[in-house]
């Protein structure tokens, strides 16, 4: 592994290699003396983000794809053999017999379709309501940002806690005070994943709203007095002026979102385990990765995550490409 | 009981014994077969155990991991890693010793209780000279280094050389002659991860779901596994 390694990072040196000779080489040619220069310095400015992007993000995608194809098995690193499409034949397979994979898919499409919405309306709302000056405003700012800045395992520690089973969780204790008895939030499979639905779009919702909050920083002032001169009542306002002007980051935030709660893993995986009701597809590549040790199949099943996640967000662009 | 602790090996750890305790088994001598054995009718004997723990009330998925040490319940199913935490973490509720008692796990068609604790192996990967590996491995294993052990943590020795003066009445020695009589390892297989996985999607099952629904569901993912691997 560490000879392919190098013969890629090799490669690559070449390539990049090739770049600076090419980009040089066209200055010259052109006698753009001042080009030359300020050509090397911007590629040596460049070389570690790349480097480093190339040993932690290229590398591993190329690997990946390779191992797709592959029945590698952790324990066995020195015995890897091709096995065409079996791996995708198996993925299949499984998605046909209703097994685990066939749960993580229906559990990954239910957590994308409720908190996408959940957390871009809320992230919207929120930056709306703190968009105004005042010492107030502020304060509320930092409150809705801060559980951004919180480690997502602690977060879903505290809401395990919130929503423990028995008399003692705290979201059971306070609906004991209406005399609803107190439910198993996380074992139901009917309330496990709205409640990872709602603590990922409150856990998350903090960073949006301030994107949410740059575009409207760039919406024009004089566009609101001019709708009110023209009698539009707040709505009118909000929908065609704020609305319009915020289209752009919307998109940048939907896209956004959609990749991160398409890769939903650490939630189920602190707060219920691999369970049929809340295993999501991150998780059930980590878990016959890592756990079941079949990196094969795993990269097999990255491999169809990514081109599905990349085809949607594709569409995606394309749905909202300004006119 | 930590019916909750299903997101890692505790509740595998610590709830096995029942189900060999109930004459159960989980997998073949050769640890390739889960058919015939996680689904046998003893197996379901044990695991029905278990349910009707629940549905009697003796015991919860709601039972939290300090529940007994701040006194909501009134017994925990744990190993030898709590003797010390009552002796030093707990004083509070538990001033000395008389406070608190320990049973054996109980018996079925046999008696059985937890075994196995941390592990140590050499790959043959990465070096050619294996012998200040193999050094290392022989004192991490050694009645020296087993001492050392416990007297760091005041758990019982994994070696029975080891010299220890427990008296007939401490927990200790209750629990290593419990280990002694009737110490059973956890299957082995070399498909225990999804072993781990099956089994602790049958505990967090049993609440609401069919015993033999649960067992058959985690036999046919266990046999896939063995499957898989066979030919590996």
């Amino acid at each position: 592994m560490l000879n392919t390694s190098l013969i890629i990072l090799g490669l690559f040196l070449c390539a990049f290699g090739g770049f600076v000779i090419y980009d040089l080489a066209t200055a010259k040619r052109r006698k753009e003396v001042y080009r030359v220069k300020s050509t090397v310095t911007a590629y040596l400015m460049l070389l570690p983000s790349v480097a480093l992007a190339f040993l932690f993000i290229l590398l591993p995608i190329l690997y990946s794809l390779g191992y797709a194809f592959t029945d590698y098995y952790l324990l066995k690193p020195n015995d890897i053999d091709f096995v065409f499409l079996d791996n995708f034949a198996d993925i299949f397979k499984e998605i046909s017999a209703k097994g685990m994979l066939y749960n993580a898919i229906k559990n990954t499409l239910t957590f994308v379709v409720g908190v996408v919405p959940l957390q871009i309306g809320l992230a919207l709302l929120l930056a709306l309501f703190v968009n105004r000056p005042g010492v107030g405003s502020k304060i509320f700012k930092v409150c809705f940002f801060a559980p951004v800045v919180i480690s997502l395992s602690v977060t879903a520690f505290l809401w395990e806690q919130i929503l423990a089973p028995g008399e003692g969780g705290l979201l059971n204790s306070m609906l004991a005070m209406f005399n609803v008895p107190p439910h198993d939030w996380l074992r139901d499979p009917a309330t496990a994943m709205p409640c990872i639905i709602v603590l990922s779009a409150w856990q998350g919702c903090g960073y949006q709203m301030l994107i949410f909050l740059s575009g409207l920083s760039n919406i024009r002032k004089d566009l609101y007095e001019a709708a009110a001169l023209d009698g539009a009542n707040k709505w009118h306002q909000f929908w065609n002026v704020t609305w319009v002007g915020l289209r752009s980051t919307f998109v940048y935030i939907l896209i956004t979102v959609f990749i991160g709660a398409c890769r939903i893993m650490t939630q189920p995986m602190l707060m219920t385990g691999y369970m049929s009701h809340t295993v999501t597809l991150s998780y059930y590549m980590y878990n016959l990765g890592y756990t079941e040790r079949w990196v094969g199949a795993s990269s097999a099943v990255a491999l169809l995550m990514t081109i599905f996640i990349g085809g949607i967000t594709l569409m995606q662009r394309r749905m909202f490409r300004e006119k | 009981m930590r019916l909750s602790a299903t997101k890692d090996e505790t509740a595998p750890y610590l709830l096995y014994p029942f189900i060999y305790a109930a004459g159960g088994e989980f997998v073949s001598a050769d640890g390739y077969t889960a058919t015939g054995y996680y689904d046998s009718q003893a197996t379901a004997k044990g695991f029905q155990f278990i349910k009707d723990l629940i549905t009697n009330g003796y015991t919860s998925y709601a039972i939290g991991a300090t529940d007994f040490f701040t006194g909501k319940v009134g017994m925990y199913l744990s190993s030898g890693w709590t003797i010390p935490e009552l002796d030093n973490k707990y004083k509070e509720s538990f001033a000395s010793r008389d406070d608190w008692g320990l049973l054996p796990y109980p018996k079925g068609v046999e008696a059985a209780s937890a075994t196995g604790s941390w592990s140590y192996a050499i790959t043959n990967n990465h070096h050619e000279d294996k012998t200040a590996a193999l050094e290392v491995l022989k004192w991490m294993t050694s009645a020296e280094s087993s001492e050392a052990i416990i007297n760091a943590t005041g758990m019982i020795p994994a070696r029975k050389d080891v010299v220890n003066n427990y008296a007939p009445t401490d927990p200790e020695y209750t629990l290593l002659k419990q280990l002694e009589l009737s110490g059973q390892e956890r299957p082995v297989t070399v498909a225990y991860p999804t072993f781990s996985i099956t089994f602790n999607q049958i505990i967090a099952g049993l609440g609401n779901g069919n015993v033999s629904d649960l067992i058959r569901s985690a036999t046919n993912t266990l046999q896939s596994a063995m499957d898989k691997l066979k030919g590996r």
